[in-house]
């Protein structure tokens, strides 16, 4: 199949109008460890191929070199029929820069290029047009002005990309490549000197709009309601969706079972599979609505607003002002939270944002804080006579985690930690105009980001959940204390006793290990009590009733602050990172560190 | 002086860029606008020495402090 593909800088509109063209279907190819995405779809039977965005064709970054190695080869594959270079209208001289050197590139590897003009309808709204026959005689090669979001000149564009035969196309040798950067740049000047809108014109709104968002006082107000909003979409908003997830699954498991009766199949049906499937799938709502959110941010230009204001603050922990929104996300749930991670434009501080966010208290800790301060705190104690020391300690908790993320933060800035973060690009980054963002090129984001987790989490929570399901299912008909897991609990139990914990809270901790959720459920089932996940103040009183002394109280909340219990954080880390040793280093270091807490909060307390 | 030191809607005119930036950012620059005698203007100061705002040509940028100082501008 001939291939063509799609080049451009960030913003210029390529993701729309690759989904014009395109329709529904797309695959997305992922590169580990770096953010690139290549995207095709097919257009009758013509393969286009969408690279991400990029300023140069200088790579300054591991992602960038990744992106142009890709395109590089290709422009080698005989397949490759014409390479399509987007432009945006309103930053035509920026666009130029690239386009030249997308023409240059292309040349070199003897493949025709054409070019297209996007946001042409923003051009007519301020009443400017251009004369696009002389833009395709200086550039020397075919121009067209559409507008992906109106469709307007999408089906000439179309047409066009189906019916002419590039190759044939003559007017290449007609102009004189550029030699240089510095040439492309100049070039681009003088070219927009001559077509491009008045840049005051274009850019009066932005700067309006910007005074706005930007000033100190509005700017905070808006910065926080914002902010706000997308916490609230991914605990609340996403919670009835993560419910019916729960609810079905439940449902489909009992339908199945129903046909194989009770016994050792139906359980492992129920629990390992259903179990463990859900364990996991509930999170794709979550995460679907974060990439949703973020998406519309990120469309619609507010991000890069969001990642100025933050950028001071964050950055004395090394970290940049787009590690905001990721360390947000967190407090949900880590995983869309590395995933959000995706726009720092740093690698270096991706990674460092993407290796700290498992220290931020996500909400699958909430019923692990709720039982251990239900515990430990009585409901009617007040600080300083006004606030509830529950509340408090939660608080205490949240802000601990914070802490510890920023510190580790710190530390890592200050050492290099693989390779690929060496080249660092400082922060410079582009406000893009604000635009309404549109539904096609969202939608694909939201449903590609589940289909990403899935397949990356899936194999990893599967096998974990099917080794800890049958250590505490067999022998048969044992209970949980003389299951395979329990004795395991028993003999590891010399572990836990500098902690000041009983096997009991061995298991729950082993078996927490798959998600800590799965704690509060352990440990009801270990002191004899069924569903402890709805009871939690139930569970408590019997704990109470048995003596839960306040410095290994405080110890193992400690350690459930800090500790990464969770494969599929650590699958999606692997997955994002590129790099296993790293994400299941970190499983561990996090581990070891939390027991050197909770074992300090023991003895000293 | 630096286009760090440019203030909150005034035009200047940029002379050159620092040469101990590392050669690759120094391309990245220029292929974004940064380049001697183009006029670049400061659309915004944000609070605690957060990045500066400006706009170069057809764009606006935000650039960090240990970036806008390696930037100097003609002084008239």
């Amino acid at each position: 199949m001939k291939k063509i593909l799609m080049v451009g800088k960030p913003n210029c509109g390529k993701s729309l109008l690759f989904n014009q063209l395109t329709g529904l279907r797309q695959k997305v190819a992922n590169y580990p460890g770096v953010t690139v995405e290549i995207k095709s779809g097919v257009m009758d039977n013509v393969e286009l191929i969408d690279f991400p965005g990029t300023y140069s064709l200088n790579s300054l970054s591991k992602d960038e070199e990744v992106a142009i190695n890709q395109l590089n080869a290709k422009l080698a594959d005989d397949d490759t029929s014409l390479v399509l270079c987007v432009l945006d209208a309103t930053r035509l001289e920026r666009s130029l820069v690239f386009a030249l050197q997308a023409q240059q590139l292309a040349t070199q590897a003897s493949k025709p290029i054409a070019f297209v003009v996007n946001f042409i309808d923003e051009l007519k709204r301020f009443g400017h047009s251009f004369d696009i026959d002389a833009l395709s005689h200086d550039l020397g090669a075919p121009v067209y002005a559409v507008s992906a979001r109106d469709l307007d000149g999408i089906t000439e564009l179309k047409q066009a990309l189906l019916a002419k035969d590039y190759q044939t196309y003559p007017s290449l040798s007609r102009q004189t490549p550029i030699s240089s950067v510095s040439d492309a740049v100049k070039r681009s000047r003088e070219l927009a000197s001559k077509y491009a809108i008045n840049r005051d014109v274009i850019l009066k709104n932005q700067n309006v709009l910007d005074a706005f968002l930007l000033n100190s006082l509005f700017g905070s107000i808006a910065f926080f309601a914002i902010m706000f909003l997308l916490f609230q979409s991914i605990f609340t908003w996403a919670t009835p969706l993560m419910d019916a997830v729960e609810v079905s699954l439940g449902a489909i498991a009992q339908f199945i079972t129903g046909f194989v009766g009770n016994g050792v199949v139906s359980d492992f049906i129920n629990d390992a599979i259903f179990g463990g499937v859900g364990s996991f799938l509930v999170f794709v709502p979550q995460i679907m609505v974060l990439t949703f959110v973020i998406g519309l941010l990120e469309d619609s230009g507010y991000l890069s607003r969001a990642a100025l204001i933050c950028h001071k603050p964050l950055s004395f922990f090394g970290l940049s002002g787009r590690s905001f929104i990721p360390y947000l996300s967190g407090h949900a749930c880590a995983i869309p939270a590395i995933m959000a991670a995706r726009t720092i434009e740093s690698p270096r501080k991706r990674l460092i944002t993407m290796m700290t966010i498992p220290l931020i208290s996500c909400s699958a800790r909430l019923p692990v804080y709720a039982l251990l301060i239900a515990v430990l705190i009585p409901t009617d104690v007040y600080w300083l006579g006004l606030f509830n020391m529950q509340g408090v300690a939660f608080f205490g908790l949240y802000f601990f985690g914070i802490v510890t993320a920023l510190a580790i933060s710190a530390l890592l800035s200050r050492s290099t930690i693989t390779e690929q973060e060496k080249t660092e690009m400082p922060f410079i980054i582009e406000m893009p105009s604000y635009r309404l963002p549109h539904w096609k090129p969202l939608g694909h984001r939201v449903v590609n980001s589940a289909v990403q987790f899935i397949k990356r989490a899936a194999p990893v929570i599967f096998v974990v959940s099917l080794v800890i399901w049958v250590l505490g299912y067999f022998p048969l008909n044992a209970s949980l204390e003389d299951s395979f897991l329990g004795t395991i609990g028993h003999f590891i139990e010399p572990i836990f006793e500098p902690l000041g914990l009983d096997w009991r809270y061995g298991i729950a901790i082993l078996m927490s290990f798959l998600a800590r959720e799965v704690f509060v459920g352990a440990l009801g089932t270990l002191y004899g009590m069924e569903g402890a996940d709805e009871n939690i103040s139930g569970l408590a009183a019997q704990i109470l009733n048995e003596g839960l002394p306040l410095n290994t109280g405080i110890g193992l909340l400690l350690f459930y602050v800090v500790a990464l219990q969770c494969v599929a954080t650590v699958a999606t880390l692997k997955g994002e990172i590129g790099n296993n040793k790293l994400s299941w280093g970190l499983y561990g270091f996090y581990g070891l560190l939390a027991y050197a807490l909770a074992f300090v909060a023991n003895v000293v307390i | 002086m630096t286009l760090w030191d440019l203030t909150k809607n005034s035009l200047s005119t940029i002379s050159h860029l620092s040469p101990t930036l590392e050669e690759a950012l120094l391309v990245r620059l220029m292929e974004m606008g940064f380049e001697t005698n183009q006029s670049i203007t400061c659309l915004r100061r944000t609070p605690f020495s957060g990045p500066i705002v400006v706009q170069l040509g057809d764009s606006v940028f935000s650039l960090e402090q240990e970036l806008a100082q390696h930037v100097y501008l003609a002084t008239n």
